[in-house]
């Protein structure tokens, strides 16, 4: 065992020892008796040979009791610490889940086992804790086998994308104390780590190509897509690419090189008679982005009539044939064109309201003032030319969104139902309003709204991890809700919704397809591939080695912390002889 | 050293114990010159004491001649002498006689005592002063007048701590010879006792003590003196020491008294802190050193 001495401060403790002297010499003078029997007490004691001075302390038993006092007790100043045989090691290390780390993913049990060891340092056993670099998430392991926590790594499996790890970091550092060892498990290089950490970087820069985004085009009947392939090196890369679709079916391999640096966009069409395809390449290291699935894309749709507003109905080709998200209602509406006239019951519908009437047949002019709503903003009216006022006047409870001077031009109403109603207090059929392009911008978005939170089919592609709650209608039972993720080949796996799943519900983390349903009706098919361009780039990737466990934490590891009180007690028992002594020989209690 | 004044109470003290304790004269046969104790020889005392056959030389005025007239021989009447006692008085003058003041009191009366009681009982009172190998006759006059002290300072000795050397003294035959020394100085008892039995005397050793000296309170750091050489020794008192003190303390004066009951010689130690009859009286007289007088 080896003797530290952690606070060597506490050696000014020895300076007692000069000042005991002092004080016993100048305390403890010698009485001056004369006898006659001086020859008899050399035979009891030997005369002092180290002279006069010294002999104060010769034969002074307190003395020396009080000197090994002071010793003892600059000891315990010292803090000695002992490196036992049985000395543990605290652990933790934080471990890099962001996607990037997917390449390293296969060795990185034997790349860690081999440097246990080191993070070990002299101590002889260990304890690990393994904490994702997301604080919030479970610990992957905790304990003292070395063995399972490598095992542990196999239900590791890195899709995040790159997130500050201080957090993480500041968790391990509270759980182990200024003493344990921290380490960040990483695949990149950075900057110092806060909280003492270490950084264990295991990356290895790499040539990665893959698939960073994909558009659609309709020619037609037909579904054009558009994916952009992306070479993250330095140096050309060539790569073969197939386009699969269910009964595994897959085109012919096609190569194309990819300069440095650069993308390329590749172009096809969605098979006929397919819903979803999937393009693959070559893999390589990083296979998150290697597919690209797909679905042609159908937004959500509001179903659209013309009710009592036959001078609407320009508006209601323009949204039928314009908008995507607008078909024309059959048996159920969404959303209603119509008019009231003055004096009856306001609708209770999904409205937009004008009026044809022309109660003076004037145009008005003046200044036009836009609000501050979402449906409004960033729309550019100063062009408009209304048409004559209607008999329609805001109720309380509108939200006036454009003004005309003094009179609300466009309200936002919603009724008892909630259901929001757009009011135009002007005649659409005159003026320019409809060739407006701020309102059609304000058509478009109102009954996208509209069209969003409809129950109807709809298919698009998502990004991985992307939350869910956007794409989905307002008005969800949770407990009728059923999503399915699956993939080409036809496997499915349906996932558990929570109750709070607007706020937790994610697209998967790795590429695939899922399918989301209400009691048996399709509500969404949707496509997700991998599209985080930082983590994909694989040409950052770097090794760091950490140092070796600091001697320091070695040392408050392995001390054996019990020491003191034995020494405490010394010192004690020291005292009670002193006193027995210097008591005991106080001559008036001799005489007593 | 005492003052006169000091030696006049003493004096007065030891008188007046000197009238009810005496050395033990009468306890024993003596031979000397003519005095009121029974002598060894036979003597003209009025003391019949045996019959025995005329030699020539012998005192006509002894011959009985009852018997001359019945037998026709001269037979001679024996009668018990009656002799002078012959005290010689040594004194020990060691510094550490008189270092201390009750020491010194209890020396000093111990000395008039023994000068009185010898002269009570008419003896022939021989004194010195002796320190180490210097010797000093010393008068009744001298030390009736109290000029003992002054004489005594007079001495010089080449190792005052050294044992009093008794044979320089000359001593007297037939003599009781009687020491007053504490003994405390290196060395064989047996010289000096040998020196108080030479010559058919018989010897008696007056050791007074102090309870400083035999039953010390001392604890911590003493710078002791000699009293004998007037040197320093530093000695850090401990129970340890001062229990090893008492041990060698108490084993020099068990060898005394062995030696002494070996040669006969009578020993006791008279403590100084109680009066000097009461001292004497549970000390002296308990070992026959002295004897209540009659």
């Amino acid at each position: 065992m080896n003797l530290v001495l952690t606070n060597p401060w506490g050696l000014l403790g020895l300076l007692g020892v000069p000042a005991l002297i002092l004080i016993y010499y100048l305390r403890r003078r010698a009485k001056v008796v004369t006898i006659s029997t001086v020859f008899l007490l050399k035979k009891a004691q030997r005369e002092s040979a180290a002279g006069r001075r010294f002999d104060h302390f010769n034969n002074s038993l307190p003395f020396w009791l009080q000197l090994l006092g002071i010793l003892l007790l600059t000891f315990i100043l010292t803090q000695p610490r002992y490196e036992k045989n049985r000395t543990i090691q605290q652990i933790v290390i934080v471990i890099d889940s962001s996607a990037s780390m997917q390449p390293l993913k296969a060795t990185l049990a034997d790349e860690l086992r081999s440097r246990l060891p080191a993070l070990q340092g002299d101590a002889e056993h260990a304890s690990f804790l393994l904490l994702d670099h997301e604080p919030r998430r479970p610990r992957l392991y905790q304990g003292d086998d070395p063995e399972a926590l490598l095992d542990s790594l196999s239900q590791w499996n890195p899709t995040d994308g790159a997130l500050d790890p201080r957090a993480s970091i500041r968790l391990a550092r509270s759980l182990v104390g200024p003493s344990g060892v921290v380490v960040f498990l990483t695949d990149h290089d950075g900057p110092t780590l806060p909280f003492s950490a270490q950084r264990l970087a295991l990356g290895e820069a790499r040539a990665n190509v893959g698939f960073t985004g994909v558009s659609f085009e309709k020619e037609g009947e037909v579904v054009v897509w558009n994916a952009i392939l992306r070479n993250y090196s330095d140096a050309p890369q060539s790569r073969s690419w197939t386009l699969e679709t269910p009964g595994r079916e897959r085109t012919e391999p096609t190569s194309v090189t990819i300069p440095p640096r650069k993308f390329i966009t590749l172009q096809g069409r969605i098979p006929e008679g397919q819903t979803r395809c999937l393009l693959r390449l070559d893999p390589d290291a990083f296979v998150l982005d290697d597919t690209l699935p797909m679905v042609a894309p159908k937004p959500r749709v509001a179903r659209l009539a013309l009710e009592n507003a036959p001078g609407m109905k320009v508006l209601y080709d323009q949204m039928i044939r314009g908008f995507e998200h607008i078909a024309p209602a059959v048996t159920e509406t969404d959303l209603v064109l119509t008019t009231t006239p003055e004096g009856e019951d306001p609708i209770s519908d999904h409205a937009l309201i004008s009026d044809t009437a022309m109660p003076d047949g004037k145009t008005a002019f003046g200044r036009l003032l836009v609000a501050d709503h979402a449906l409004v903003a960033g729309l550019n009216w100063q062009s408009l030319r209304t048409g004559p006022f209607t008999t329609l006047v805001p109720v309380p409870g509108d939200t006036p969104l454009l003004w005309l001077d003094e009179k609300p031009l466009i309200l936002l109403r919603y009724d008892a139902a909630n259901h929001p109603q757009l009011i135009f207090t002007f005649s659409l059929a005159f003026g320019n309003a409809l060739k407006l392009p701020a309102m059609v911008v304000l058509l478009h978005r109102f009954s996208e709204g509209i069209a969003r939170n409809t129950t109807s089919a709809s298919s698009l592609v998502l990004e991985t991890s992307q939350l869910l709650a956007t794409e989905l209608p307002e008005k969800l039972d949770h407990e009728a809700l059923q999503l399915t993720l699956s993939s080409l080949e036809g496997t499915s796996t349906p996932v558990a919704l929570e109750s709070n799943f607007r706020s937790t519900l994610r697209a998967p983390a790795t590429p695939g397809f899922l399918s989301l349903s209400s009691q048996g009706d399709s509500l969404m098919e949707a496509a997700v591939y991998f599209a985080d361009t930082r983590e994909a780039d694989l040409s950052q990737a770097a090794a760091v080695e950490p140092d070796r466990a600091p001697a320091a934490l070695v040392e408050t590891q392995s001390s054996d912390t019990t020491i003191w009180r034995w020494f405490a007690l010394a010192i004690l028992i020291l005292a009670l002889v002193a006193w027995y002594f210097l008591g005991s020989t106080n001559p008036q209690s001799q005489s007593a | 050293m005492r003052t006169r004044e000091q030696l006049m109470a003493d004096l007065t003290a030891a008188t007046g114990v000197s009238e009810s304790l005496r050395l033990p004269l009468g306890s024993q046969l003596w031979k000397g010159q003519a005095g009121e104790f029974r002598g060894a020889g036979v003597g003209s005392s009025v003391d019949f004491q045996d019959h025995r056959e005329y030699s020539p030389g012998d005192d006509p005025r002894h011959i009985n001649w009852q018997a001359y007239a019945r037998t026709g021989q001269y037979t001679m009447k024996l009668y018990r002498e009656e002799v002078r006692p012959v005290v010689d008085l040594f004194v020990d003058c060691s510094q550490s006689m008189w270092s201390e003041p009750g020491k010194s009191q209890r020396t000093s009366e111990l000395v008039y005592f023994l000068a009185s009681s010898a002269q009570r009982v008419g003896a022939s009172l021989q004194m010195s002063l002796i320190l180490g190998d210097s010797v000093r006759p010393l008068t009744l006059e001298s030390l009736m007048t109290h000029r003992w002290m002054d004489e005594m300072s007079d001495l010089a000795s080449i190792d005052p701590a050294s044992a009093p050397q008794l044979d320089l003294a000359r001593g007297r035959s037939n003599a009781i010879r009687v020491l007053v020394s504490d003994l405390l100085f290196e060395g064989d008892p047996a010289p000096v006792i040998r020196s108080l039995k030479e010559r058919q005397g018989s010897g008696l050793i007056f050791c007074p003590f102090t309870r400083q000296e035999a039953d010390p309170e001392w604890t911590g750091h003493y710078d002791f003196i000699d009293a004998e050489r007037g040197s320093h020794h530093n000695h850090q008192i401990s129970p340890g020491v001062l229990t090893r003190y008492l041990a060698a303390y108490r084993a020099h004066f068990g060898i005394w008294e062995e030696e002494c009951r070996r040669h006969q010689v009578g020993f006791s130690r008279i403590a100084a802190h109680p009066d000097l009859f009461t001292a004497l009286h549970e000390q002296a007289v308990r070992s026959g050193l002295l004897e209540l007088s009659p």
